[in-house]
């Protein structure tokens, strides 16, 4: 069973669970002592099976169950066995004709219904504030609960004193006989002002907790504190001005601006475009050119930036509005410079209200060949994958001639915030490059499916064969299909069942290699669960995407010093892939659920990390900057999912992360 | 402790009418809202944005909906109408923490397969039924909100 599996299981005995007590308390209010004592043994066993189920997905890690251990499960543990011991007995009793038949019996109804609100509590926890619990939420949930009770006894205090039911029904009760009432009505006096205390003290902590100084808003990840000293700006950190020897420069001028476009199902939509066409102008290069681009924004409400998609640039060129430099509005510029030294597929985008930019066609792609490559004679496709309107398109797809023989390559980039099912049918295949970056002997595989993460890349090689391939995205969403003769037939029908096909696993794929990191001691570790939850988001309260149970900007920034060698563990609690994307670094994948690695060292810039899923990544600290470190789902970004990794002694002139996402907040 | 909080007579008396108003006017509010909900559930499903953006307001209100929802029910508890009226008003808060969890539970189907899609459809009959829990709650409230109050008057 996967943890994600195990995660909605527990979410499923959860509800039971609610909807058991509560059948059992309202039984029990309606008289029916009979049924109410069976649904109270059902109730008791879906408890226990809780119990169980929170312990198999403890076997998953502590993340997974921590607010259920420590809060969730003891509190039900508390309510449940005051019921069975106080209701118990009395239904017990009732059921054999003992007591007043005709009234409600208040304590038992009390007891159920107070086990009834823990489980509710404990539910409404694991969804709204997840990982960590903090004493603050538990005490709070504590306070709730219990005057839950406190209310319920009142209500039925007034009802089982013979207080005419208002409806207009009498009372069956009739009139109160108050005389042999009295003693547990002072009994019930205390436990009212007992609870009142347990209310008003849980709250206080609760409330008190909340006005406390926040967390620290650096983590050092076990590492030593930061140095003072003078800062380098960002802004210090730009790109070299000349092409290695051998090199050319490329210059370009993006400007963004809005357009209709006509896409190649022959639909028009209104786009945000660079230079009048989605996907932007292509920028190509070959390693070691000289790569400048102005951008100019023309007329894109807000502002616009271009983030290298995992071209490791230096930190002044990454266009992270708010850190690395202010966003372009319209009539402004700024100029990007650095050299294409690193070989592979990658894709440029805007970084500002990126959620509604690059939807709306603000990207294209980057395409680096090495010097040596011989051009002629291959076929070499970049294909795009972007989503208009809920139409996932393959850009520069369509049809395509190569010879039998022919050496072909298709560049896949996904430019979307979900993943894509990628198959290729008619032929057997390598994945050469993931992420731009090459595998380590990768093998021949077919009858394979690839899930292709948001921004993710995948470089497909293969000698063309005699008959038709064709790439198929998600289920025939969209094809591109390469013959080896203009009238050549479709490929063999039979290929065509792919969404069937397995899935490739890249951790086990390809050559292992030794890689020093993957054994090197870490300097600094940090942890970040992914989960939805109640966080201030830009200083307004929402349902969030959060890292550690925190929204931007209130997610502790990760402190590193150049030449750690950092960690990150990356747990998913919630119930959506989470494309993980640190910026200005490669990572290279340890393990993804305590399974190592053991294909070919997997360097990649976005991984997804399903529902469920762990993952142990490394990197080397080798590009001082302040750097953007998020979930590149965009909507999930704006909603939380986004921090910052800094290096010591880098400071940023332009107001930080805060003020760039106040800006997008007004933008969007 | 049971003997002050009669309906109708004095202070306190007065304070439980009011607040017995206040929750048959939490109610309607909350019919009005589940009305104007089924509105954004259809606007949002021929909206051309990502489902995300489409359904934005569908969710708000609905966030808002389960708010009001629970509130109620404390104002019915608080108000001490009938049991059977703030058991009514908690069904209405449970129906409507469902919609989200038949949400979560037809996505965790994977999106686009059907077997998540004929979980979804449940979120429209609960829809129907939350309409009719609440349309129930309002009709007997009334009645007992402003019918001790009517014969009030007609006595003195």
């Amino acid at each position: 069973m996967t943890t994600a599996d195990l995660i909605l299981l527990d979410h499923a005995v959860a509800v039971l669970c609610i909807v058991a007590w509560f059948a059992a308390g309202v039984t029990a209010s309606l008289r029916r002592a009979g049924l109410a004592l069976v649904l109270l043994a059902v109730a008791l066993l879906v408890a226990l099976a809780k119990a169980g189920t929170v312990a198999v997905l403890a076997g998953r890690g502590w993340w997974f169950v921590q607010e259920k251990v420590l809060l969730g499960l003891p509190m039900l543990a508390v309510a449940a066995l005051a019921a069975a011991v106080i209701a118990g007995p009395r239904l017990r009793a009732r059921t054999k004709g003992a007591g007043r038949q005709d009234e409600v019996d208040a304590a038992s109804v009390v007891v159920l219904l107070t086990a009834a609100f823990a489980a509710v509590a404990g539910f409404v926890v694991t969804f709204l504030v997840g990982h960590p619990l903090t004493l603050r939420t538990a005490a709070i949930t504590i306070a709730l609960v219990v005057a839950g009770a406190l209310l319920t006894a009142r209500v039925l205090d007034a009802e089982t004193a013979g207080e005419p039911d208002a409806a207009g029904e009498p009372d069956p009760a009739g009139a109160p006989d108050a005389e042999p009432r009295r003693p547990e009505l002072s009994r019930r006096r205390f436990l009212g002002v007992a609870g009142g205390v347990v209310v008003v003290g849980a709250a206080g902590t609760g409330v008190g907790l909340s006005v406390w100084p926040a967390a620290p808003a650096t983590d050092l990840g076990g590492g030593p504190d930061p140095t003072s000293g003078a800062a380098t700006p960002v802004t210090g950190l730009r790109g070299v001005d000349a092409p290695a020897p051998g090199g050319v420069r490329r210059e370009h001028v993006l400007t963004a601006r809005k357009a209709t476009v006509r896409l190649e199902s022959g639909r028009d939509i209104d786009a945000w475009t660079f230079n009048g066409t989605v996907p932007g102008t292509p920028i190509t290069a070959t390693q070691g050119d000289l790569i400048e681009v102005k951008l100019v924004n023309h007329d894109i409400d807000g502002a616009v930036t271009l983030h290298w998609h995992g071209y490791d640039v230096p930190c002044g060129e990454d266009g992270a509005p708010g850190v690395t430099q202010d966003a372009v509005p319209p009539g402004g510029e700024f100029v990007y410079r650095f050299r294409a030294d690193q070989v592979g597929t990658y894709w440029y985008h805007t970084h500002h209200a990126s959620h509604i930019g690059v939807r709306k066609g603000l990207y294209g792609t980057l395409v680096v060949r090495p010097r040596e490559e011989q051009a002629a004679g291959r076929l070499d496709l970049t294909l795009p994958v972007h989503t208009f309107d809920g139409t996932a398109t393959i850009t520069g797809g369509a049809e395509h001639v190569a010879p039998a023989g022919t050496e072909v390559r298709l560049r896949l980039v996904n430019t979307d915030s979900d993943p894509h099912r990628v198959a290729l049918a008619g032929t057997s295949f390598r994945v050469a490059a993931v992420d731009g970056r090459d595998l380590e002997g990768p093998g021949e595989i077919s009858g394979t499916g690839l899930h292709l993460p948001a921004g993710g890349r995948y470089d497909l090689v293969f000698a063309m064969p005699d008959t038709s391939v064709a790439l198929v995205l998600d289920d025939h969403a969209a094809t591109v299909r390469v013959r080896p003769r203009a009238d050549a037939p479709d490929e063999d029908p039979r290929a065509q069942d792919t969404m069937g096909w397995p899935e490739l696993d890249l951790l086990t794929y390809g050559t292992p290699v030794p890689v020093a990191l993957r054994t090197e001691a870490a300097d600094r570790h940090f942890t970040l669960v992914l989960d939805r939850g109640v966080a201030m988001v830009d200083g307004s309260p929402a349902y969030a995407q959060t890292v550690n149970g925190r929204g931007h900007p209130s997610i502790p920034d990760q402190l590193v010093t150049e030449g750690d060698v950092v960690r990150f563990t990356v747990v998913n609690r919630s119930l959506e892939t989470h494309p993980w994307h640190l910026h200005g670094h490669p990572v290279l994948i340890l393990s993804r659920d305590g399974k190592t690695s053991s294909g070919s060292p997997l360097w990649v810039d976005t991984f997804d990390v399903r529902p469920g899923e762990v993952w142990e990544v490394a990197f080397r600290a080798s590009n001082p900057g302040i750097w953007m470190n998020h979930c590149h789902n965009l909507p999930h970004a704006h909603e939380g999912m986004m921090l910052q990794l800094r290096y010591d002694g880098v400071s940023t002139p332009f107001g930080g992360m805060h003020h760039a996402v106040g800006a997008d907040h007004h933008d969007s | 402790m049971s003997s002050v909080a009669g309906s109708g007579a004095g202070p306190v008396g007065e304070t439980i009418n009011g607040m017995k108003k206040l929750f048959t006017g939490l109610a309607t509010l909350l019919l009005i809202a589940v009305v104007v909900q089924f509105y954004l559930a259809a606007s949002g499903a021929f909206d051309s944005a990502p489902i995300e953006e489409a359904f934005q307001p569908h969710r708000l209100l609905g966030y808002s909906i389960l708010a009001l929802a629970i509130v109620s029910t404390l104002v019915a508890a608080i108000a001490r109408m009938p049991g059977r009226m703030i058991g009514l008003a908690g069904l209405a808060a449970g129906l409507v923490l469902a919609q989200s969890l038949i949400r979560e539970v037809a996505k965790a189907f994977g999106e686009g397969s059907s077997a998540g899609h004929y979980v979804f459809g449940v979120h429209a009959v609960n829809g129907l039924i939350i309409v009719g829990v609440l349309g129930m709650i309002v009709r007997r409230s009334r009645q007992i909100s402003w019918k001790p109050a009517e014969s009030n008057r007609m006595v003195s």
